[in-house]
């Protein structure tokens, strides 16, 4: 089932257009859309009102102005491929609908931090700390794999540099309170037995707006 | 809305068979291999019924085997526009039980591969035809020796109307491309979505969300976004089961009486409007044109397909018929 709102649509959902939509398919989509949704067009009358009319015309813009432009249009499906479009761009935290912003948040110079600045120096990896805790889960763990680059007390920080709270958090990413105390905490022993923390790490900071580097 | 009395099942004949075909998909169609296409929409004077006799005409000259039946609940004419004058037993006399058997009532008529069931007279018994007796009418139908069937099911939301049309596929909307006509077209599609829902409600019964989907159906335009969401938070199951449901009812809309080649925009910009916020995918088949040879041909009691073959709006007629046969996308029996 994939029923969505106007607000949440996709350009080309919006546009009703494939994805590997020619230029002239765009610009006809487009047209169509402006026809439909002008005040004067007898298309759309009586089945929406004033304020859904205005909304949808100005979502139609937006998706005519990204897709239409050739480099907006590229970084517009890198983002869909990548999935950070799940968010919707108008949501409470967002401080630009163009693009993802990187969060500028000071580090707290950690024990990590220096090893990784030892690991930006030498090619040889250095073993990575593992916590006590995480021992006794093999397979578990906040230091391996993609999402390696984000401890949880990081992504604590990013939150709280937002003013962002755990239910603003679970309530985008779907991911339960219980769960992101926990990786927040690094809490193994408190997340659901055989979930893949990576991948919730990585959901959590597309949320935020972070950008997890490719597997 | 009337309730209706539960003597008995629900729509039972109809349900066993939806039940039985839910799997691949054809909920809302017939189990013999026919086409069946009710032509129908909100408001009177779009030229439902000139559409309609204009469609059987044509779809009879290229395969033959068509049966025009007149279920227009406001009053009978197909029988005019297609050349019919002699008395006859028509559906008020089925219903009635003066006859038993459709096929006891179909009529010829002049073209070659088209016969008739005339339409009643007695408007008031149709509009308010008993379920019982819908479901006998409709199972007949179904199962009717014909290889097209056109059923002019004619203006309004009646209950019966909308059964008529939701159980074809596809149903064929007319409209003008006038506001009141395109609103009464939302208000007929929106009518036909919380028939179809509520048929699927009852047979499983969905009890606690029949209350929400009256109330959020009508209320605005994005309701059933609101609608689907709050039952797929409560049960995925039936949230998917009426959403399948919803799919399946693929219309067709015939623009009819169009001014100029621009109101070719505004059937799509309606298909565009009823796909976005009715969650349903209206087939736009194109514009008849406005044109005055098509009251000149009634009055003359003979159809514009021959009377006037190369007009536009014949031209446009046979056009739609080539792609309802060809194109349109029918779900398989």
């Amino acid at each position: 089932m994939n029923i969505k709102k106007i607000e949440e649509m996709d350009y080309y959902e919006l546009l009703s257009l494939e994805r590997n939509a020619t230029q002239e398919e765009i610009e006809n989509a487009y047209l169509l859309g402006i026809a439909t949704y002008n005040p004067h067009s007898l298309g759309s009358y009586g089945l929406i009102s004033e304020e859904e009319r205005k909304l949808m015309l100005s979502r139609l813009e937006e998706a005519f102005q990204t897709l239409s432009n050739q480099e907006k249009r590229k970084n517009y499906d890198l983002q869909m491929s990548k999935g950070f479009l799940l968010y919707s761009q108008k949501a409470s935290f967002r401080k630009s609908d163009s693009k993802l912003e990187i969060e500028d948040v000071e580090t707290q110079k950690t024990v990590w931090d220096k090893i990784k600045s030892l690991l930006f120096r030498s090619k040889k990896a250095a073993p990575l700390p593992v916590s006590t805790r995480e021992k006794s889960e093999p397979g578990a763990s906040f230091t391996s794999g993609p999402t390696s680059f984000y401890r949880g007390e990081y992504l604590r920080r990013v939150r709280e540099n937002r003013n962002l709270s755990l239910e603003e958090i679970s309530h985008e990413c779907k991911i339960s309170l219980a769960v992101l105390k926990a990786l927040e905490e690094e809490n193994i022993k408190s997340l659901p037995k055989g979930i893949d923390i990576s991948k919730f790490i990585e959901t959590y900071a597309r949320c935020l707006g972070l950008h997890p580097p490719n597997k | 809305m009337a309730v209706e009395q539960k003597s008995y099942p629900p729509a039972e004949a109809q349900i066993q068979t939806f039940a039985e075909k839910e799997k691949s998909g054809v909920f809302l169609h017939p189990e013999a291999k026919k086409t069946i296409w009710a032509v129908g929409g909100g408001k009177g004077g779009t030229g439902k019924s000139f559409i309609s006799a204009s469609l059987a005409i044509e779809l009879a000259s290229q395969e033959g085997d068509v049966v025009a039946i007149d279920a227009d609940l406001g009053g009978a004419n197909l029988h005019t526009l297609l050349g019919v004058k002699e008395a006859a037993l028509d559906l008020g006399d089925y219903v009635n039980n003066k006859a038993s058997q459709l096929k006891e009532i179909v009529l010829p008529t002049p073209f070659q591969g088209l016969r008739l069931i005339k339409g009643t007279e007695n408007f008031l018994f149709m509009a308010n035809l008993n379920h019982y007796k819908k479901l006998k009418f409709i199972r007949q139908i179904k199962t009717f020796d014909a290889k097209r069937i056109i059923i002019d099911i004619g203006t309004g939301s009646y209950f019966n109307t909308i059964d008529f049309f939701v159980l074809s596929n596809p149903g064929i909307l007319v409209v003008n491309p006038e506001p009141t006509s395109i609103e009464n077209t939302y208000y007929f599609v929106k009518s036909c979505i919380y028939r179809i829902l509520k048929l699927y409600m009852d047979y499983y019964k969905i009890e606690e969300f029949k209350k929400k989907l009256a109330e959020q159906v009508g209320n605005n335009s994005q309701s059933l976004y609101h609608f689907f969401n709050t039952l797929l938070s409560y049960n995925k199951s039936q949230a998917r089961l009426l959403y399948n449901a919803l799919k399946i009812f693929k219309p067709c809309l015939i623009l009819n009486k169009a001014a100029s080649e621009k109101d070719l925009v505004l059937g799509q910009s309606i298909a565009h409007v009823v796909k976005k916020y009715l969650l349903v995918d209206l087939n736009f088949l194109g514009i008849v044109p406005f044109d005055e040879r098509v009251p000149q041909s009634i009055q003359n009691f003979t159809p514009l397909l021959t009377q006037y073959p190369d007009s536009p709006a014949s031209q446009a007629i046979k056009s739609i018929a080539d792609k309802l046969v060809n194109n349109v996308n029918q779900i398989p029996f």
